[in-house]
C-alpha cells in the first residue's frame, strides 16, 4: 500500500523526534517503554480479572 | 542495580556498561536504543549492545556479570552465524540487554565512530548512523528496514553515501542491495 498520508505522517514522527537532543531522545525511550510494560501489565490484570469473573 | 520496574533496560543498559567499561571492552549501543537517537523513537523489550571482544572473554565476561547479581545466559551461534555469540543479561523484573559477541562484516573502525550521549548522569556509546543503517540493511527483517529508513531520513543530505555503501558491501551484496533500494525510496 502506498498512502501519501501515511508517508507524511512518518516524515513527521521522524522530524519529530529530530527535534530533540539526544540525550532527550534516550529518555523518551525509556519513558516510552515503562508506558508499553504500565499498559501491558494493565491488560494482563483486566484479563485476569475477566478469567476470574466467568469462572 | 538501577532498575526499580519492567521497562527499564535502558538503566540496567547503565549498569551493564559501567562493568563493561571497568573491564575496558569496547561496546557500541545498537538495537531500538540507537534506532530511537538515529531515527524516531519507539520502544522494545531490551537494550542491544555489540562487543569487541571474542568467545573465550565473553565466557569470562559471563562470570563477571553473574557474580555482580545480574541473570545470565551464553550461547554461542553455529559456524553460520553472522553473530558468534550472545550473552543475555537479565534482572528480577525481567529487563533485558543483549550483549553480541562480535557481528560478522562490521567493521571494526565502527567502535571509532560512536557517537556519545549522555543518559543519567552518564554517557553511552551509540553505534554512529552509517554503520547503524548498514547494520540494519544486513538484518534485513520488517522493523529493521523501518528502522533504516528512518534513520536515512533523518540524516538528509548530511548522510555519508560513500561510507555507508562501503559497510553495507562489507556485510555482504544482499546488505548492499537492500541499502540501494532504501537509498532510492
Amino acid at each position: 500500500m502506498k498512502s501519501k498520508l501515511a508517508e507524511a505522517a512518518e516524515k513527521a514522527l521522524v522530524e519529530a523526534t529530530q527535534r530533540l537532543s539526544p540525550e532527550q531522545r534516550v529518555n523518551a525511550f525509556l519513558a516510552h517503554c515503562r508506558l508499553i510494560m504500565q499498559l501491558y501489565e494493565a491488560g494482563q490484570k483486566l484479563r485476569s480479572h475477566a478469567a476470574h469473573s466467568q469462572s | 542495580m538501577k532498575t526499580k520496574q519492567s521497562g527499564e533496560s535502558a538503566l540496567l543498559l547503565l549498569d551493564v556498561v559501567k562493568l563493561l567499561q571497568e573491564r575496558n571492552a569496547q561496546y557500541a549501543v545498537i538495537g531500538a536504543l540507537a534506532a530511537s537517537v538515529h531515527g524516531a523513537v519507539r520502544a522494545s523489550m531490551d537494550a542491544d549492545v555489540v562487543l569487541s571482544v571474542g568467545i573465550h572473554e565473553a565466557k569470562s565476561l559471563e562470570r563477571t556479570f553473574s557474580a555482580a547479581g545480574f541473570i545470565t545466559e551464553l550461547t554461542v551461534g553455529d559456524a553460520e552465524d553472522p553473530i558468534p555469540g550472545l550473552l543475555r543479561l537479565r534482572d528480577l523484573h525481567d529487563n533485558r540487554v543483549d550483549l553480541l559477541i562480535g557481528l560478522r562484516g562490521m567493521e571494526p573502525k565502527a567502535f571509532s565512530r560512536v557517537l556519545e550521549v549522555p543518559f543519567q548522569g552518564e554517557v553511552l556509546r551509540f553505534i554512529g548512523r552509517e554503520d547503524f543503517i548498514a547494520m540494519k540493511a544486513f538484518a534485513g527483517g520488517p522493523l529493521d528496514l523501518i528502522d533504516a529508513a528512518r534513520a536515512i531520513s533523518a540524516a538528509g543530505h548530511s548522510l555519508d553515501l560513500e561510507l555507508v555503501r562501503r559497510l553495507a558491501k562489507s556485510f555482504g551484496a544482499a546488505a548492499a542491495a537492500s541499502l540501494e533500494r532504501l537509498l532510492a525510496r
